[in-house]
């Protein structure tokens, strides 16, 4: 009888798990539609905007995770058309296969459409000569040009994406084959679409100036991180204070008509980051945090005198700036005395040069070591100088060379430490000629505030008598 | 008490699963309502609007130009063909493969077994890792895809064939004995001799190497199927000239050599050096090098030289003046200029004596042209009997459009519709 109590038991039990598997339907539907129907709504949805405000795009397209990104303008036409255009050195070796590499403008029309997959997928599914060298299986640029063999993988590129998001003008997307992240962004469609490619391949052949290799991202807690190689985008990067050869990564990245983005985002300090925004002052700001900047760091200690920078981060020497003086920037007594110096320097055959400040590390200077005078003086081999160039003759030069201690206050103030003129013959010109002792006075002990146009590349600066604006001069790098 | 109970519950239970679900109701379709009607807004209406009247409603198949990647395998690089390369691809198929079709065998032969799909492709499908590439692929006789399409050379005929009408008429051969089998007999004439590892590097002289094996092309050779779906579509789309050189190809003796770097080289004729005939002055020769006189003897670029020391030999003329001659160690009249030997060995006649050639003797015991003869026979009487196509009436309407094709002419048919 347990027995059979306990079939019983068993039955019960069954029926309810039956009784369940019935009521399941009763459930309200989480959404109002099928997912059939959904989908058809999400593809209206995102055709519609893609047209919408006349349906010009620019898309941040990553072909793959070894190479930079590349800016494309999409103009969608509701009729199923869609007009890109790129500016770029494979479209030129598309186009002209012994191309040497120059970044050529192409704009081809070609067909899009929003298809139905696992979710809403921008489709580019007709062939576009500009847009589908990246999808190709050919080997471009040709075999032997630039590049390994390529072929039957290409550059393995996407031309359909999953359509993830819409947020303020700004279409997320992610390629079907490669999931790779992209950004597309509206942008006005007015515009003339080589003009824009014309200015983005400005900005990215001037961004990132190759004579300052390493720039800065500023976080809010004054950590700063090194940026390496940001004209190739593909930056390396890593935490400033720590060894950059153990700590850096590899971010491949892109200039884009506003600003410049990270493929991946990056995380530090709290902080994550992808997009920077170009302002006024050239500097870049982050899209997601504002108090995230990236510049060419201090003007005094990252820029101007960047000897340990370079040093720090296992960089070629040749990096090391050296500065120009602009002659015809200069103002007050600063110029009243350059054209005094100038014009008793000026005798004969002997003419002034240029004057520059840029740091001794090279061989050039070694020589003159023994002239140095007194053991309290910086070793100049390794020291910035401050040299003024005098030509003696078309052969023969007197070169005033001046070891010099840059003392810095702040990010912007510098004050020059000038030592005594390094050779006899520098010497020897500074007695025949005292112009060039009140020049040089000018200079020697005096405390001077930095400042530049463009705080990414700061290729000019102002140099200023921290106490007198009205006294300043412009140094060039060089 | 408790047994009654426990009985209960189990009919109450045995009964639960037929009541469980009954008053359930089949509810709305999940899927939107679907509708075949085009955007006449859109860029492509007038050419949709074409492929409906001139693939999807006569014949039930899909003409896919557009490339999405799910339509295609995603472990190859591949783009979408071009939207006006796939216009005229569309209007040639039609041309070329499905009204012929429909004008020799009827309208419902293609609408039973043309395939379901016809999907285009922008570029080849290479594979990166053997380097093989892949010009068109069957699925089941349901879908056909052609690559390539970008590539090809819309304004010649050639081009189209190579690059894409050889493969679907190959294709669609396919998916006919895939319906109904061929004669096992068609196996039988090359067994043995098929090679599905190495076809592809059999040497040859376009193919002939094969040829003479009895196959119409190096891919025939590599599997029976693929040898009926070759024989089939090479004779359908081949001109008189390719197949009439095919069939001469096939007549001649093959000589294998292999140089010193290691590459097969394949002769159909040879000479003797200086025209002496034994095996160390035997020479190989391409066809290319050789030339015939109006008799049809075959001859190199080269003529028979003297061989030295040279002896002078003073005869008379009827005049009785003297005439001194330059002979050759074996006793050949020399050609002179300015007295002097030039080291070519003249006739009787004073002409220089040409170097002869010969064509290699066919050694491998295979009548290659009349093999293919066969497979064609085999095929021809398949199709008719079978499929009640006449397959050289095929043959002669796609030969003449292929001549006569106006590509503008053709454009009109799209460029009209919806008018």
């Amino acid at each position: 009888m347990k027995k059979f109590q306990v079939y019983g038991a068993l039955m019960l039990l069954g029926a309810s798990v039956l009784l369940t598997s019935c009521f399941k339907n009763e459930e309200d539907d989480i959404f109002d539609k099928s997912a059939s129907e959904r989908l058809d709504d999400a593809k209206v949805y995102y055709s519609q905007i893609l047209t919408d405000k006349g349906g010009k795009w620019q898309l941040e397209y990553y072909a793959n995770g070894d190479e930079h990104g590349y800016v494309y303008l999409m103009t969608f036409n509701n009729d199923g058309r869609v007009t890109i255009s790129g500016q770029n050195e494979y479209i030129g070796y598309e186009y002209n296969p012994v191309s040497t590499g120059a970044k050529v403008f192409k704009s081809e029309t070609s067909l899009w459409e929003v298809v139905g997959d696992n979710g809403p997928v921008l489709s580019l599914n007709s062939y576009n000569r500009t847009f589908h060298i990246f999808a190709s299986p050919y080997d471009i640029p040709p075999y032997g040009e630039q590049e390994t063999d390529e072929s039957g993988e290409g550059h393995e590129g996407d031309y359909e994406f999953d359509l993830m998001k819409y947020s303020n003008d700004t279409l997320y997307i992610e390629g079907k084959k490669r999931q790779i992240k992209m950004i597309m962004t509206r942008v006005d469609a007015n515009i003339d679409d080589q003009v824009y490619m014309n200015y983005v391949t400005a900005m990215a052949d001037s961004f990132f100036h190759p004579k300052f290799p390493i720039v800065f991202m500023n976080l809010p807690n004054g950590k700063r991180y090194g940026i390496k190689d940001g004209a190739t985008q593909i930056v390396t990067m890593w935490d400033f204070d720590k060894d950059r050869i153990s700590y850096e990564a590899s971010y491949n990245a892109i200039v884009n008509h506003d600003g410049f983005s990270l493929m991946e985002p990056f995380t530090a300090e709290g902080c994550t980051v992808q997009r920077f925004v170009r302002q006024n002052s050239g500097a870049l700001q982050s899209l997601e945090d504002p108090s995230v900047t990236i510049d060419a760091g201090a003007l005094n200690s990252d820029v101007m005198f960047n000897h340990d920078n370079i040093n720090k981060a296992v960089l070629d020497s040749t990096y090391i700036s050296a500065w120009t003086l602009d002659a015809g920037s200069l103002t007050g007594n600063m110029l009243t005395a350059y054209n005094a110096m100038k014009a008793s320097v000026n005798k004969g055959t002997r003419k002034l040069g240029v004057i520059s400040i840029e740091h001794a590390g090279t061989d050039q200077y070694n020589d003159k070591l023994a002239l140095l005078k007194g053991s309290n003086k910086v070793p100049f081999f390794d020291s910035y100088v401050m040299v003024i160039r005098v030509s003696m003759s078309s052969t023969s030069s007197a070169n005033v060379i001046l070891p010099l201690v840059p003392k810095f206050e702040g990010e912007e103030y510098v004050t020059l430490d000038l030592d005594e003129p390094t050779t006899q013959l520098g010497q020897n010109l500074i007695n025949a000629v005292p112009e060039l002792a009140n020049f040089i006075a000018l200079f020697r002990d005096k405390k001077f505030k930095l400042s530049a146009v463009n705080s990414l590349a700061p290729t000019v600066l102002t140099m200023a008598l921290a106490d007198d604006a009205g006294e300043a001069m412009k140094f060039v790098i060089r | 008490m408790k047994l009654y109970i426990s009985a209960l519950l189990l009919s109450s239970v045995a009964l639960l699963p037929m009541a469980s679900c009954s008053d359930d109701k089949l509810g709305d379709t999940i899927f939107p309502e679907i509708t075949d009607e085009l955007d006449p807004s859109a860029y492509t209406y007038k050419f949709d609007l074409w492929l409906q009247k001139n693939y999807l409603e006569p014949y039930n198949v899909n003409f896919n130009y557009k490339l999405a990647d799910i339509d295609a395998n995603m472990n190859y690089n591949l783009v979408p063909a071009d939207y006006n390369k796939a216009m005229d691809l569309a209007l040639l198929t039609k041309y070329l493969w499905f009204d012929v079709y429909d004008k020799i065998a009827g309208k419902n032969l293609l609408k039973e077994t043309s395939p379901r799909v016809l999907q285009l492709v922008g570029s080849s499908a290479l594979n990166p890792n053997t380097g093989s590439e892949t010009v068109g692929l069957a699925e089941g006789g349901v879908k056909v895809t052609l690559f390539n399409v970008n590539n090809l050379n819309v304004n010649s005929f050639q081009n189209v064939n190579d690059g894409a009408l050889h493969t679907m008429h190959h294709e669609y051969t396919h998916i006919l004995h895939q319906k109904k089998n061929y004669p096992t007999e068609f196996n039988r004439l090359s067994v043995g001799r098929y090679d599905a590892s190495n076809w592809s590097s059999r040497g040859d002289l376009e193919g002939g190497v094969v040829n003479s094996l009895g196959f119409v092309t190096k891919y025939a050779s590599s599997d029976y199927r693929e040898d009926f779906a070759e024989t089939v579509s090479n004779f359908i789309t081949m001109t008189d000239a390719q197949w009439n050189r095919v069939l001469e190809l096939a007549g001649r003796g093959w000589y294998n050599f292999t140089d010193q770097f290691g590459n097969d080289n394949w002769y159909c004729y040879y000479y003797y050096t200086n025209n002496v005939a034994n095996d160390s002055t035997k020479a190989y020769i391409d066809e290319f090098s050789i030339y015939r006189d109006a008799s049809g003897t075959m001859f190199t670029g080269s003529y028979q030289r003297a061989v030295t020391p040279y002896v002078n030999d003073t005869t008379y003329n009827v005049d009785g003046e003297m005439v001194v001659n330059i002979l050759d160690a074996n006793g050949f009249r020399v050609e002179t200029a300015g007295g002097n030997p030039t080291g070519f060995v003249l006739d009787a006649a004073g002409q220089r004596i040409p170097i002869k050639v010969y064509p290699v003797e066919d050694e491998d015991e295979i009548n290659g042209r009349e093999v293919i003869l066969q497979k064609v026979n085999i095929a021809r009487k398949w199709l008719m009997d079978d499929w009640g196509i006449d397959l050289d009436a095929v043959r002669e309407e796609v030969q003449w459009r292929q001549r006569n094709y106006n590509l503008e002419e053709l454009r009109q048919q799209i460029a009209n519709m919806g008018n």
